[in-house]
């Protein structure tokens, strides 16, 4: 009896959470004019809203933009992060507790803080409406920091010197060691950091203004906000689809890994 | 191949520590099995690691064929290493664990191949070149990490412990194994055990470490029959050495050494002029290995014993071939180890003789030299 509650808790919590994406992918696929208005399955489906997206707005071009910005800042969050988590957890020097201190601290800070700085400096550097400017700013993460960090001590010490005598480097050692056997940590740092930098609106409204430069987000927000997609709920929702359709299948791959890599370094997702 | 030579090298690992290696000195030749061994904490792993370049050295010199390699990093020493836990790369396969070293650094794909195939078949690792290290056997990850330090053609191989983790039976299989390697190879090899027997048998020299000094080096059998100190006297060999006070007498014109109540003659090796280098009075320490005592009645021709001891036996364990006797003999406490075919149990009385011939003698400060 006991478990039979406790399963149909869960089912709710469920259904709660699945029920409005299951709502906004019924919408994107409902004929002009129904959305929304008596509930599932009341009117004809059809790709019309999707159309609608594809000819309203240059989004082929902003999925692209996306796409570039993504890759780009979760490969070199990965890179940085793990070489500073490689030194924090292996490497023997002065202030390193410290080093790992001021990262932790790091954390504490609200994003939003460092927002003005940071445009400040990427309008001095001239990188508005660039991808520098989109990607420069997040090429590296404390949290990626720590979880490498986390991940690496595990790793023995034996392997770093066996490697070491067999004629790697430190990079090497990184790279054709740490890397392999880091993968759940490797797979949740990716995802995390390309599902943020997907999903992020308001550094690219900043530094964006040319059209052909905006992200996806930046793009349907602009999209629906500003009244191109003249209120319908049906178009909105299926350049939204479109948005998510990417993390959902990357989460879908990667789902071993990244329960793994949450659960050894203890960091809530 | 290479020439090993450490000139007064110093470790210590914090600025105001003390040091844990101690102007250490030594000449490894060309093709040696020399065995570095020791109690925990003597500092025999860290000269290893020194050689190897996995840690720094405080002060001294280390040279391979007279190259100065002291600050040079691991991957230029020209170094292999067999490490205590394998190290194998848990997400490589054994072939590309025993490649490993040649991809690193550049080698052709056949050439790899080749050596790897060669290293295999001399190990007896062939049919597991497509396994990963979890799926192996103690004994088999041991060989794959042999295969990776042979497949290099270093000039020197260092074994850290490497045969620790296995049981006792893997352990003598693959102490043999190592042996006939190297006879095979002609290497220069450094291996550090703390285990004697590992140390005696596969060892063309030992060094004996203690609190990061080099307590004696030599041939395994001169370290057994002509310790240097009480120390390495009583870590070599085992049950150890019985270790006795005594003091040198010559009451009666006789020249002996008095033990408790219990009075020996002089050994022959000090009759013989050399008990004019023994005072009167001063202490001394009297050592006897328990496999040089033996029965009062089974004592062998042409031995050189003293009077028979009447002594208790307190305990008596059997080792399978020998039987170890705790012995006590009025408040002088001794082991003998003795054949098993003779049935001595706990509580019984017997006679028993030192063989003054294979008997050592330390000076007060626990050093030999009389």
């Amino acid at each position: 009896m006991k478990k039979l509650i406790l399963y149909l808790i869960l089912v709710c919590a469920a259904v709660s959470f699945i029920y409005p994406f299951l709502w906004m992918a019924y919408i994107s696929v409902e004929s002009v004019g129904d959305s929304g208005a008596a509930g599932f399955l009341s009117s004809f489906l059809t790709l019309g809203n999707y159309k609608a997206v594809f000819r309203e707005i240059p989004i082929g071009r902003a999925l692209l933009n996306s796409a570039v910005v993504a890759l780009s800042t979760t490969a070199s969050v990965l890179f940085f992060s793990s070489l500073v988590g490689y030194a924090l957890a292996k490497l023997r020097f002065s202030g390193r507790e410290t080093v790992f201190l001021i990262v932790l601290l790091t954390m504490m800070i609200p994003g939003q803080l460092t927002l003005i700085p940071l445009y400040t400096l990427i309008v001095k550097l001239g990188w508005t409406d660039s991808y520098a400017g989109l990607v420069a700013p997040w090429m590296i993460s404390a949290m990626g920091i720590l979880i490498f960090r986390q991940t690496f001590i595990s790793i023995p010490n034996d392997l770093i010197e066996a490697a070491r005598m067999e004629g790697c480097g430190e990079l090497r050692i990184l790279t054709s060691i740490f890397w392999p056997l880091s993968k759940p940590a490797m797979v949740t740092v990716g995802i995390i950091t390309f599902m943020n930098s997907w999903n992020e609106v308001l550094w690219p409204m900043m530094v964006v203004r040319r059209q052909e430069m905006m992200t996806m987000p930046q793009m349907i927000t602009t999209f629906s906000v500003g009244g191109q997609s003249g209120g319908e709920l049906g178009v909105e929702m299926a350049a939204s689809m479109l948005l998510i359709i990417p993390i959902l299948a990357a989460y879908t791959f990667f789902q071993k890994y990244f329960i793994e890599g949450i659960a050894s370094t203890g960091i809530k997702g | 191949m290479a020439k090993v030579i450490f000139e007064k090298v110093v470790k210590r690992y914090q600025s105001n520590a003390r040091d844990t290696v101690r102007e250490l000195s030594l000449a490894i030749d060309d093709g040696e099995f020399l065995v570095l061994v020791g109690p925990s904490g003597c500092g025999k792993s860290t000269v290893l690691r020194m050689l190897a370049g996995l840690i720094s050295v405080t002060d001294g010199k280390i040279s391979i064929d007279g190259k100065d390699i002291t600050r040079l990093p691991p991957k230029d020493r020209d170094i292999s290493m067999v490490f205590q836990n394998y190290a194998l790369f848990p997400h490589l396969d054994v072939y590309d664990n025993v490649a490993f070293g040649l991809k690193m650094r550049g080698a052709p794909k056949n050439e790899i191949d080749d050596r790897v195939r060669e290293a295999a078949a001399l190990l007896g690792i062939e049919p597991l070149l497509h396994k990963k290290p979890k799926e192996l056997s103690g004994g088999q990850s041991q060989r794959v990490a042999v295969g990776r330090a042979i497949v290099r053609r270093p000039k020197v191989f260092l074994f850290d412990e490497p045969l620790s983790n296995l049981d006792a039976k893997m352990r003598t299989q693959m102490r043999a194994e190592i042996s006939r390697l190297h006879r095979r190879l002609k290497a220069t090899a450094i291996y550090v055990t703390h285990d004697q027997c590992e140390a005696m048998t596969m060892a063309d020299r030992m060094v004996v470490l203690h609190d990061g000094v080099i307590e004696q080096c030599g041939t395994p059998h001169e370290i057994y029959s002509a310790p240097r100190n009480t120390f390495v006297a009583t870590f070599i060999g085992s049950p150890p050495m019985n270790l006795f006070a005594a003091e040198f007498t010559s009451a009666g014109g006789a020249a002996g050494l008095k033990i408790n109540n219990l009075t020996l003659p002089l050994p022959p090796q000090l009759s013989a002029g050399g008990a004019a280098r023994l005072e009167t009075g001063r202490k001394y320490t009297f050592g006897i290995r328990p496999e040089h005592i033996y029965l009062a009645e089974r004592i062998f021709p042409g031995v050189n014993a003293c009077a028979p001891l009447a002594c208790e036996v307190e305990l008596a364990e059997s080792m399978g071939n020998d039987v170890v006797l705790h012995c006590n003999s009025g408040g002088l406490a001794f082991q003998a180890s003795l054949k098993h075919d003779f049935p001595v149990k706990s509580g019984d009385r017997i006679n028993v003789v030192f063989a003054l011939d294979k008997s050592h003698i330390f000076g007060e400060n626990g050093e030999r030299g009389i």
